[in-house]
This record gives C-alpha cells, structure tokens and sequence, in this order.
C-alpha cells in the first residue's frame, strides 16, 4: 500500500518548494504561450498554489505561492492592459487562491490526523496482542507451577499431608500411602488418619492436629507412634507449618514426616550399647583398681618383707667375721664376702624395682622445670665422688618445659650416672648435654663417647633387669633406663638411643608441651 | 631416773638380736626390755597383762619401734602411747623396713619423733641403730 505521508514542513522546504512549482509553471507558460494565448495564467497558477499548500507545508506556503502567482499573472497580463475586469479577475484569482491554500492547509491536516490515528489504532493493536501472548503464556506457567506443587507434594521422598481446619486432608504424597499402607481414600480426613494410625491415642492426636490451624510459622512435633495398615508400628518424627488461608478462609496446614523407625532403634541400640560399655569400663575399672591395690599390698610387703631376710643374712654374716674371725681362712672370709656383696646387690635390686613401680603409679605433680639448671644440680650431686671428671662434661644451653620435677630428676640422674659409668674406661671421657625446643615440645640428649652397645640389642635397651653389658665391666641393675623409659613415657614423651659399640652413645628423650592428665 | 634405757618393739627376732648386739657393742644402752608385738608393748608401758605387777617405777628413755607388728601395729601401738597421759612425752624412734611414703607421713601425724628406715647392710644398719641410741639416750634431753 502506497500512502501519502505529508511531509514534516521546515523553512527551508517551503520556501523553496513553491519557488520550484511557480517556476516550473512559468516556464511551462512561456513555453506554451504561443499556443496557449494571453488567457489561461489563473488556470495554471491555481493548481500549482494547491500543489504548494498540500505538499510543502500549508497555509503559508500557499499564501506566499499565491503572492509569487498573482506577481507572475500582473507580469503576464501586463503585457497587454490590465483593464478593470482583469483587474477584478486578479482580485479573484487571489482569493482563489488563499482558499486553495486554506484547502491545502485542511487536507494536510485531515490526513496527518488520519494518519496518527491509524498509527495510534496500530500500536493498540499490538500491544493488545502482546498482552494476549503473555497473559497466554502466564496462564501456562501458572498451570505449569501448580502442577509441580502438586507433583512436588505427590512425589515428595517424604511423608507430606496438606490438611484445612475441619479435618479435610487437601493433598497427601504416594510415600505417605506406602509406608502407612492406607490409601488415600481410607484418609479422606485427618480425624480418619488419627483413627487408624494412632488407635487408642487418636483423640490426643487429633487435638494435637487441630492445635497447628492456630500457630503461625513452623512447628516441630516431635516422635509418633504410627500404626500400619498391616500391624506394624512405625515411628514418624513431625513437623507442620502454617500455609496461611484457603480461598474460603479456611485455614491450611503441611505437615511432614520423616520414617525414623530404624534411626531410633539404632538410638536405642546404641544407648544400651554404651551403657553396657560404660558398665565393662567400670567393671574394669574396679578390677584394674584392685590389680593396682594388690600391686601396692605387694610393692609394700616387698619393701618390708623381703629386706628383713636379706639384713638378716648380712648381718649374720657380718657377725661371724666379727665373732671368728681369728679362726676363719682367708678362703671362709672370701665366701661369707660375696654372701654379703650379693646380699646387698639382691637389696639394690629391691629398691630399684620398687621405685620402678612407683614410678609408673604415682600421679603426676606438673610444675615448670628449668632443665639447665636441674641437669647442673643432678651433675653436681653425681660428681661428689668424683669431682675431677668435672671438666669432662659440658652443658648447653636448655629449654624449660613442664613436667613432674622429682620424676625429671631421675630421668637426668640415671642418663647421667650412665654416661659417667659408661665413659670412665676411655682415655678421654666427653660427655655432652643437648636440649632444644621444637613444635610440640622439647628434646633433649645426652651424648657420650664411652663403651656404648650393639645396636643389635637395642631393644632389650630399656627392658627391665635387662643389661648389655656383663657386671664385671660396667655394674648395675638393669633398672635405670627402664625407669626413664616409664617415666618419659608416662606424660606422652618419647625416648630412644643411638649407638655403636666402643663408639659412644647418645641418649635422646622429648617433653611434649601438653600434658595429657593421667589419672 | 630409771634403769630401763629402751623398749625395742620388735617381732623379727633376727632384727631384735642384731639391734640389741649393736646398741650393746657400742655400749649406748645396756637395759633393754625387748617385747615381740605393739600389744605387748602397751601392757608393758601400763603394766597391764602379763606385766600386771612389774615395777611401774620403770620408765623407757627412748621407744625403738617396729611398723609391722601382729596384734597391735606400730601406727596403732604409736597412737596410744600418744594419746595417753603417761606416756605421750616419751620418744619415739619408728624403725622399719618401710620406705612407703605413707607410712612415713602417718608416723609424723602420729607425732613420731624419728623415723629411720633399716638399711640392708650391717655396717649401714649397725650405724643407724647405734647413732639413733646415741642421740635419744645421751644428746636429747627427756621431758621427764
């Protein structure tokens, strides 16, 4: 369709619009004035002002399209005499022509009019069939949304019930007729639900169901017992929210339940479990306690009993060399000597081992040790007896920990008294004392470069009464690495040796900063 | 001032014998009474008993005690005799095998006045029983 659009007028275009026009209409004038004589000139300039005024711009385009006319038609005519008729039909030429221009002028407008009409009945048009499509599309999604709900609510893994205030069940999942059993025409209502699932205890449930239409928010339930529909008794944990009001006002309700029969079972399975636990801990406890009594009632009746025998026999002993000893051979005196050194060896014995087992039993008394000082303060005590080995030894610089100090102690007098026994057949005994503090505690070491051990026997090191090296070489109990072994050992630490033999030894022990309370 | 110097509460009649060998070899104390249990110990310190009619004129300087005694221990034969007018000034010298830690606090709460642990060795032992003789019989000055 082919339409006229009045174009927009600008200056431009109407002055020059009609300048072309009459132009075009004088020339063709004088082209043709041979044939078209002297009349005629109204004719030809009526058309064009029309021409003007529909096309460049109206009114004003035609008034000065009629201004330029009437000026070319007074030049035309002029060639003969205006003569008083001309003159009149000049007049009328011109008002001819302002009417032509006020018709102009009315056209131009009608049709703008028309046209923005027919565009405004356009663009309704299609944003009523925009709004056709949507409200289509809307529709669908709103159909589409309520039939997930509903598939959300029929699929859901979960028992899920949507229940209105006068006992009408809305909607009920498939998972909630399977695990129960009931069909969901067995349960049109919650009072049906009660009635089957809960038997004697229905009217409490069904107060308590009728009790959710008045909360707002969710609520948690808690455990029921559910009655199948073949006799078996579940256990579903609750919970029920508020889901406002229907379209006739009436309140609705979701709630959902979760299958908790195998989890409380296990629950209970695993509370009567603990409890049995906690009555074999206890049982062990108690015997470990009476162990640990007996362990006592001996350790005492060892330290008490044993000893009598054994300064009996030396001093009995003694007593012959005294009283006989005129008569007795050198031979008689050697023997009733090593009755007594061995006599007084068996009573070292004793006491090592009772303080090897008190060691292990005594709690710990967890104070801050400054190890510098307590390593110098053990050497001085051991050096006594010998105190030009002095030079011999070097202490570097050592952290402070936390420990047990009387138990420290030993540890430092037995790694000591060793390292001194150990190193005082060579040549140049040297005895060094490390210590250095690290993450999760401090480790400490005392080397030696004395007879050390095969390292073949490194495990029987700290084992009670075990010795690597024979009593004429080097005397001793066999106790005193054990005792360090159970005392470091007993707040977590560690302790181990390294060595080759005639090599020297080192001997190494940690302190972990954390004290694990021992009871 | 009496003619009894110790009452040696012993039942270990080795222990006895050397105790008595040492304080006498030495010549600290010469009169010893030597009764085997802390119930006999008690009879004799208040006459009671088989020692109903000794002469209650006699007065230890110094009670050298055993710990474990039958019938009446030491810690129990050490109570009485503290608890009782007569005899809670006399000296008392626990002797005893026992290094327990225990034993040792109990003595002391009890109001021992020396607790000395019998050493293994002669020399050690005979050393021990004679200076705690020595001290209690011819350094300290009694309350009596």
């Amino acid at each position: 369709m082919i339409q006229w659009v009045p174009h927009k007028s600008s200056f431009k275009r109407s002055i020059i619009f009609p300048l072309l026009i009459i132009a075009g209409v004088s020339l063709f004038r004088a082209l043709f004035f041979q044939s078209l004589g002297r009349g005629l000139p109204y004719l030809l300039y009526m058309p064009a002002v029309l021409l003007a005024s529909l096309s460049a711009g109206g009114m004003w385009v035609g008034v000065l399209a009629t201004v330029l006319s009437s000026c070319l038609c007074f030049f035309w005519i002029q060639e003969g005499q205006m003569s008083s008729v001309e003159w009149l039909g000049m007049g009328v030429f011109i008002v001819a022509c302002l009417l032509l221009s006020w018709v102009g002028q009315i056209c131009r407008d009608s049709v703008k009019k028309a046209l923005e009409l027919q565009l405004a009945a356009e663009k309704t048009s299609a944003e009523l069939e925009k709004e056709i499509v949507e409200r289509e599309l809307a529709q669908k999604g709103l159909i589409e949304s309520e039939e997930r709900l509903e598939r959300a609510v029929l699929y859901s893994p979960f028992p899920i019930m949507l229940h209105a205030e006068d006992g009408l069940v809305i909607q009920i999942s498939n998972s909630w007729c399977e695990i129960t059993g009931y069909s969901r025409e067995e349960i049109p209502t919650t009072a049906d639900w009660a009635r089957l699932a809960y038997g004697v205890e229905m009217q409490m449930v069904k107060s308590n169901i009728d009790s959710l239409y008045g909360m707002e928010g969710r609520r948690y339930e808690g455990d029921y017992k559910i009655r199948t529909k073949n006799g078996a008794e579940i256990i579903w944990e609750f919970s029920s929210a508020s889901l406002g009001t229907l379209a006739d006002g009436r309140r609705m309700v979701i709630s959902m339940a979760m299958d908790v029969t195998v989890r409380r079972a296990n629950e209970t399975q695993i509370g009567e479990l603990n409890l049995e636990l906690e009555q074999r801990v206890q049982a062990r406890t108690a015997q470990l306690e009476a162990a640990n009594k007996e362990l006592e009632a001996f350790s005492y009746s060892v330290s008490h009993d044993l000893r009598a025998p054994l300064r009996a026999i030396d001093c009995f002993s003694m007593m012959v060399i005294e009283d006989a000893g005129p008569q007795l051979s050198d031979e008689d005196r050697r023997h009733l000597g090593v009755v007594r050194s061995e006599t007084q060896r068996m009573g070292k014995l004793i006491d090592d081992l009772l303080h090897f087992s008190r060691a292990g039993r005594q709690s710990l008394n967890v104070s801050e040790i400054d190890m510098e000082g307590l390593a110098k303060k053990v050497l001085e005590e051991l050096l006594r007896e010998a105190p030009e080995r002095a030079d011999q030894i070097s202490i570097h610089p050592l952290p402070v920990i936390q420990g047990d100090e009387n138990l420290i102690r030993q540890v430092w007098v037995n790694l000591l008294s060793n390292a001194l026994k150990f190193s005082g057949k060579v040549e140049k005994p040297r005895i060094e004392i490390f210590g250095e503090k690290n993450e999760d505690g401090a480790t400490f070491w005392v080397r030696d470069n004395g007879a050390g051990f095969d390292p073949r026997y490194i495990h029987k090191l700290f084992g009670v009464f075990q010795r690597l090296h024979s009593d004429a070489e080097f005397n001793g109990t066999g106790v005193g690495l054990a005792l360090v072994q159970r005392i470091i050992h007993k707040p977590g630490g560690k302790v181990w040796a390294e060595s080759e033999l005639n090599q020297g030894a080192t001997f190494y022990f940690t302190i972990p900063d954390q004290i694990p309370i021992v009871t | 001032m009496s003619a009894i110097e110790v009452l040696l509460v012993e039942d270990n009649l080795l222990d006895a014998e050397m105790t008595l060998r040492a304080l006498k070899n030495s010549r600290v104390a010469n009169e010893i009474v030597h009764v085997k249990d802390g119930e006999e110990a008690l009879n004799w310190l208040f006459c009671k008993g088989e020692y109903e009619n000794r002469d209650t004129s006699l007065k230890p300087k110094v009670i050298l005690m055993d710990l474990k005694l039958p019938k009446v221990d030491g810690i129990e034969a050490l109570r009485a005799i503290r608890s009782d007018e007569r005899t809670k000034r006399l000296p008392v010298v626990m002797l005893t095998s026992s290094k327990e830690e225990q034993d040792i606090i109990h003595s002391y709460e009890l109001g021992v006045n020396s607790y000395i642990v019998k050493p293994v060795e002669f020399e050690n032992f005979s050393r021990a029983v004679v200076e705690a003789g020595h001290y209690w019989l011819l350094v300290n000055e009694d309350a009596s």
